[in-house]
This record gives C-alpha cells, sequence and structure tokens, in this order.
C-alpha cells in the first residue's frame, strides 16, 4: 500500500461529514474518535506540495503484536563462536615449482 | 616597516625546559621566532628538553611528562632553581606522596634512588652542559615558554644564565604565567626579569623592539616586571590576537636538535606530530563554561583560521618537515571546518593524519567526513556515561551521544582518546550504579584512557565560584610546597588545588567505575578485542555478540524487531519517532517495552526518552 496524500480542504470535507455523526455517538465514543484522530495526525508529514501524508503501513508491521515481537525476543539469542568469515580462496594448480 | 638590519645584532633564543614531550615540537616558541624574525630580530629556539630527555632515559622521561600527580618535574629542578630556599632538599614529598609518584619501575626504593640521582645528579650536569655548549653571550634576550611542569627547569637555567651573563634580559611566559601566577613569580623570584601575561603574539615583539630601542616597557601591554622593588603591570592588548595574521611556526632548529641527538632519524619517515593552530578560545565555553575546565583563563573568545590558510599550512609544513601528522592544539575544532576544511581536504586527496579535539555531539556523517579527511585521531570531551553528570558538568551533551560518538568513530578507523571524571556537586550514587551496570555493554567500543575524580584547576568554574558549588577546602596541591619557597605565595601561583565538597560522594562511590573501567581496558588488551556487529538484510539482522570472551552467541531478529533495530543504529532517536518512521501500529509504549528488552540484553543503550542501538555494521566503510 502506497502513501496516501491529501489536501486540507479534503480533510475540511471528511471532518465535516464526521462532525453529522456527532449527535449519535456517546461521550466515550466521542472521545475515542477524537483520540484515534489525534493518534493518526501524529503520523502525518507534509511533502513538498504541501500536501499531507500518511505513511503506507510496513508490510507485516500491523499484524505483530507486542506479545508475538517479546516472543520472538526470547528465542533470538543461539550461544556459539563467530564463524570464520572472509573469502577462502583456493589455490588452483601446482604452486610448488617442482 | 621595520629598517633592514636594525635590530640584526639584538639576538633572541626561545627555550623549551623539560618537562614537554621529545616526540613533538614546541608550537609557542617556534610560532613567537616566525614573528619576532618578521620584525628583523635574529632569534634561535632550543628544545632543551630533548638534551635532558635523552640524558636521563627518552622513555623513563617520557613517563615524568605524562604523570598526572605530584609535581615530580617541578620538584626535581627545584633545588636547582631555589637553591638555600628550596622547601625539600631532604627529598620528604618521595615518602609523603608515594602512592601517587610516577611509575618508572622497581620498588618504591629504587624508585626514589632513581628521582634521587636524577635530581641530584643529572640535573646539575645537565645544567651545566647547557650552559657552556650553547652561544648565550650572543643573546640580549632569552625567552621561556612555561606550561604545565616547564617552571622550575626554566628558572634554574635563567639562575645560571643571570649569573654568568648579567646583561641577558630573561622574558617568561606561556600560560604558567597567566593572570595573577605571573606577576607573583615575577615579585618572588629573581631571574625573572620580565613576564608576558597572556597571549604573545604581539607583544613579545613589541617588548624586543622596546628592548632594543631603549623605549619604556610601560607602553607593552601586558608585561609584569619589578620596578623599584614593586611589581608593575601593564594593562593587558584590548583586541584579541587574530589566528588569520599568525604564520607557521618554524620548527627547523627542533629538527636539526633532534636528529643531532639521535632521537629522531636524519632520513625516512618520522614519527612527530607537527602542533597546527587552527583556533583559540573554546565557542562552547563562551556560552557554556565546563565547570571542572581552567583552560582559556581570558582567551575564550573563540577564534579560527580562515580554511584556505589552514590548507596552504598543513602543505608547506608537510614539506619543509617531512612529517604528515598534525596534532591541532585548539580546545575545540571549529564546527565551521566540517563545511569548509574537512571537504576540502577530501576534495584534495591529502594524505594528512591529524588530531583534534571535538565536541562530543558529532554524528555519523561528520565522523565519516573526518574520516575521510585524515582526521584519524580526535578527543572528545566525553567525560561521562551518565546524563545527569554531563548536566551537572555544563557539557552540553547526553550520555547517549557520548555513547553514538565511540561507536561511529570505532566503525570509521578514528582512535579516540577519552576520560572519565566523577567527584562533582550534586552527583548520586544512582549516576554511578548505572554506569557501572551499562559499561559491559559498551566493551566493543574504546574504553577511556583515565578514569578518575575531577582535577580541579584555577580558572574553572569549580574555583571561581567556589562558594557556589559549596567547596568547604580549596588549597593549592600538596606537591607545590615541596617545591616553591616560602616567599612564594602557592595561592596565587597553583594551578591544580586540592579541596573538599560539601555533601561530595566518597570514594568508595566510585570504586565500581573504578573496577568497571579497568574491566573495560583490559577486556581491550587482549589478542581478540571485544566485538558487537551486525549484518543486515532488509527486515532480518543478525547481531554477533562477543563482548565477554569467549562467550559469543547470534542474535537473529526479523520483521518489525529488525527494523526497530535498525531505526536505531544511525543517531539517538525516541519511541514516537521511530514509531512515526517505520509506520507502525504498535503503540508508542509497546515499542518503549520492546526497546527495554533490547536493553536488558545489552543491545541498546537508553537514555531517557533517547535509544540507541549498540551494535555496529559488520561491514565496514559505509
Amino acid at each position: 500500500m502506497a502513501n496516501l496524500t491529501f489536501t486540507l480542504k479534503e480533510i475540511e470535507d471528511l471532518a465535516h461529514k464526521v462532525s453529522a455523526l456527532d449527535q449519535f455517538l456517546s461521550k466515550k465514543e466521542h472521545e475515542l474518535l477524537l483520540a484515534i484522530f489525534a493518534s493518526a495526525a501524529e503520523q502525518v508529514t507534509r511533502n513538498k506540495a504541501g500536501r499531507g501524508v500518511f505513511p503506507a503501513p510496513q508490510q507485516g508491521a500491523g499484524s505483530a503484536t507486542l506479545e508475538d515481537l517479546q516472543q520472538q525476543l526470547l528465542k533470538a539469542y543461539i550461544p556459539g563462536n563467530e564463524p570464520p568469515h572472509g573469502i577462502n580462496a583456493k589455490i588452483i594448480g601446482d604452486v610448488s615449482g617442482s | 616597516m621595520t629598517p633592514a638590519g636594525k635590530y640584526s645584532s639584538w639576538h633572541a633564543v626561545l627555550v623549551a625546559m623539560p618537562f614537554i614531550e621529545t616526540r613533538r615540537p614546541s608550537i609557542q616558541i617556534g610560532l613567537l621566532k616566525t614573528l619576532a624574525a618578521a620584525r628583523g630580530f635574529p632569534v634561535r629556539t632550543l628544545h632543551a628538553n630533548l638534551d635532558f630527555a635523552v640524558r636521563i632515559d627518552v622513555d623513563n622521561y617520557e613517563l615524568l611528562c605524562q604523570h598526572r600527580g605530584p609535581m615530580v618535574g617541578e620538584w626535581l629542578f627545584s633545588v636547582e632553581a631555589f637553591p638555600e630556599a628550596a622547601p625539600d632538599p631532604d627529598a620528604r614529598m618521595l615518602d609523603d606522596l608515594a602512592d601517587r609518584l610516577p611509575r618508572l619501575g622497581g620498588s618504591h626504593q629504587e624508585l626514589r634512588e632513581m628521582l634521587l640521582r636524577i635530581r641530584d645528579v643529572d640535573v646539575p650536569a645537565y645544567l651545566d652542559v647547557l650552559l657552556e655548549s650553547f652561544p648565550w653571550q650572543e643573546a640580549s634576550v632569552v625567552g621561556f615558554s612555561s606550561t604545565f611542569q616547564q617552571n622550575t627547569a626554566s628558572f634554574a637555567l635563567a639562575r645560571r644564565l643571570k649569573r654568568r651573563y648579567p646583561h641577558i634580559v630573561t622574558v617568561f611566559g606561556g600560560a604558567n604565567f597567566d593572570d595573577e601566577m605571573g606577576p607573583e613569580l615575577v615579585r618572588t623570584i629573581d631571574c625573572i626579569d620580565v613576564a608576558v601575561i597572556g597571549e604573545g603574539d604581539e607583544t613579545f615583539p613589541r617588548l624586543l623592539a622596546a628592548l632594543a630601542d631603549g623605549t619604556s616597557l610601560d607602553a607593552v601591554p601586558g608585561l609584569a616586571r619589578r620596578v623599584d622593588g614593586q611589581v608593575k603591570v601593564t594593562p593587558s592588548a584590548s583586541v584579541a590576537v587574530q589566528l588569520d595574521g599568525l604564520p607557521p611556526p618554524d620548527y627547523a632548529e627542533y629538527f636539526q636538535h633532534a636528529e643531532d641527538l639521535g632521537i629522531l632519524p636524519r632520513v625516512g619517515y618520522r614519527n612527530v606530530a607537527l602542533p597546527i593552530e587552527t583556533a583559540r578560545g573554546c565557542w562552547w565555553g563562551a556560552k557554556h563554561h565546563c565547570t571542572f575546565c581552567g583552560l582559556n583563563r581570558k582567551a575564550m573568545p573563540f577564534r579560527s583560521k580562515s580554511p584556505h590558510l589552514v590548507l596552504s599550512e598543513l602543505e608547506s609544513q608537510v614539506k619543509r618537515y617531512r612529517t604528515f601528522r598534525f596534532e591541532a592544539v585548539d580546545n575545540i575544532m571549529d564546527t565551521a571546518y566540517l563545511t569548509k576544511l574537512l571537504p576540502a581536504l577530501v576534495e584534495n586527496e591529502t594524505g594528512y593524519e591529524i588530531f583534534y579535539e571535538v565536541k562530543a555531539n558529532l554524528s555519523r556523517a561528520q565522523l565519516k567526513l573526518m574520516a575521510q579527511a585524515g582526521v584519524t585521531h580526535i578527543q572528545p570531551g566525553i567525560e561521562s556515561l551518565s546524563s545527569n553528570v554531563l548536566r551537572l558538568m555544563r557539557k552540553g551533551v547526553r550520555a547517549i551521544q557520548n555513547v553514538n560518538l565511540l561507536r561511529w568513530a570505532q566503525y570509521y578507523d578514528i582512535h579516540v582518546d577519552w576520560n572519565l571524571l566523577w567527584g562533582f556537586p550534586g552527583e548520586t550514587e544512582r549516576d554511578y550504579s548505572d554506569q557501572v551496570a551499562v559499561i559491559p555493554h559498551l566493551f566493543h567500543l574504546p574504553p577511556p584512557s583515565s578514569a578518575n575524580r575531577v582535577w580541579l584547576e584555577r580558572f574553572s568554574p569549580l574555583f571561581t565560584e567556589s562558594d557556589k558549588f559549596q567547596l568547604t577546602r580549596l588549597v593549592p596541591e600538596r606537591s607545590y610546597r615541596y617545591v616553591y619557597p616560602d616567599a612564594v605565595d602557592l595561592e596565587r601561583v597553583a594551578y591544580f588545588f586540592d579541596y573538599d565538597l560539601d555533601g561530595a560522594l566518597p570514594d568508595s562511590a566510585f570504586a565500581g567505575m573504578r573496577q568497571a573501567t579497568a574491566d573495560w581496558c583490559s577486556a581491550w588488551r587482549a589478542s581478540k578485542p571485544p566485538v558487537l556487529k551486525y549484518w543486515s538484510a532488509p527486515h532480518f539482522i543478525q547481531v554477533y555478540d562477543e563482548r565477554q570472551p569467549g562467550q559469543g552467541g547470534t542474535y537473529t531478529f526479523e520483521g518489525t524487531l529488525a527494523d526497530l533495530y535498525l531505526a536505531c543504529s544511525n543517531r539517538p532517536t525516541t519511541a514516537a519517532a521511530v514509531r512515526r518512521e517505520l509506520g507502525l501500529l504498535l503503540p508508542t509504549e509497546a515499542i518503549q517495552e520492546l526497546f527495554g528488552a533490547f536493553q536488558e540484553r545489552g543491545l541498546m543503550f537508553v537514555d531517557g526518552q533517547f535509544v540507541l542501538a549498540l551494535a555496529l555494521p559488520a561491514v565496514k566503510a559505509r
């Protein structure tokens, strides 16, 4: 999914429509909606054209939970010394001169 | 303009006496020679420290130069400097301060005998030879530059010169004569005719001209001298010296003398660091003076040399002296050099090796640029791995920035000299238990060169604002009393002070730090240094951890965990910033929790809300 860009007017139109829902929302639901918007606003940046940009969610990032990640951390370590690195070039041919 | 030949018979000699190191010439006398010669004075320089080093063994001499503690170097020349008035002919200092003497090898008794032999045999013989082996009779003026432990050796030679050649005017200057120290030494030490207080670049040539012309010294700024039994001090120059007006120092006689003595080879590569001065003062200290720093009494305003002049000086000095190593004597690198000097060095593809003192808030990109430009050695003002202690010091950096600098300097193969300090007003035991806990996580980074209680220096805020910092005792460092005669007011002459601090932590609070840093240094002396490095692919990394010898292991992280770790590698960041950068749906608190888990494994450094991955990329030079 690509980044989502938007203009101020698009946001204002959306806010206008959402405000129509206000009369149907409980106080708790109203607060929840505001919190969602506030959280989303934290992720917005502005591009060179002055448009707002929501970053695209990372692949797989949405599905990872804290518990999943903690489990991965617990299993991440395997003891053992570093294997040798580097290229072990083989000598081809006779270099002994005999 | 100076009339040609007007001063051609007015010879001056500038002397560098022990104790300064042998592997670099003195920039002070090298620069003053160039400045005085430009006004028409025939000037010679004499690095007499080299003769003494050869006499007592160069390695022993270097140990004495590098020793931080009692003024052993000053003590060695005290008897020759102040014969009847010397305070310690019986060598009581060697027993009183036995546990703080330089380690020259052997038992205490052997060390005692060695130091006594140097003082009672080598020093007089050295001075005798020095007096006979140089054409002093031609000199009208002999100047001594004195910094740290160069006072008594200079006084000892000056005393003999005045006795043998009464016509010689002795001139003293350097950091040891700054502020009230100079006038007090002039008041009490007969062999000093004139002292230059503060920067000598303008004053010294003007003094020579006034002496040669026989005009009044009252018109020369920044001098102290005895007049009718009183010390007369002329006001210092109102305008600070601008560095673009300073020519390259003349080191020719240093090299000649070092070659003659066999300290340097006459041909081939010469392991000498040429001092260069590209800036004076401290741009940070001008805003926030670090509480322990005693440099720059009146010279705090920052001035630097134009980059094109620095480039030209580097090139001309290399060609003249056949050494490619430079040590900037600047207190702090000019940040403008990051955009104006270093890129030019990269572009010119020069092969210099340069040392600089730097502020510790350098980024990865800046360190990479420094490495490419040939800055192979730095001394950052790290001083602590606790942000609270750094705040008390007024360092203007956080611990996490210090760690980040150590990481990227290590990655780009820049050698780092740094120190750990403790003993600051307001610090807590927690500040140190936290550092002790984190140090094993940093074993793959270069350890400190020293770790100690802060020294109290004249001119530092701890000294000048001692009431504010609640110092309950402030007295000249103990060894001064074994060096100077009673007539000298040590309160006015000492640069280092002993002190007590109200509410200070006891020494026992730092025992853990001593052990942790000793372990760190020990780990770096092993044949295989500690390592913490990672290999990475998109959303996948492996971290190899062998910070403890023989206890290697590998962490494998995929997906979000890998992304989280890599997002904290370039620079210190925060959970909220990482969440935004990666577009994660996890709450910021959950990310912080994961950072905590990385920290528990020693894979991340957490400093308040800031976090930093500790492993370095395994693949170099990016």
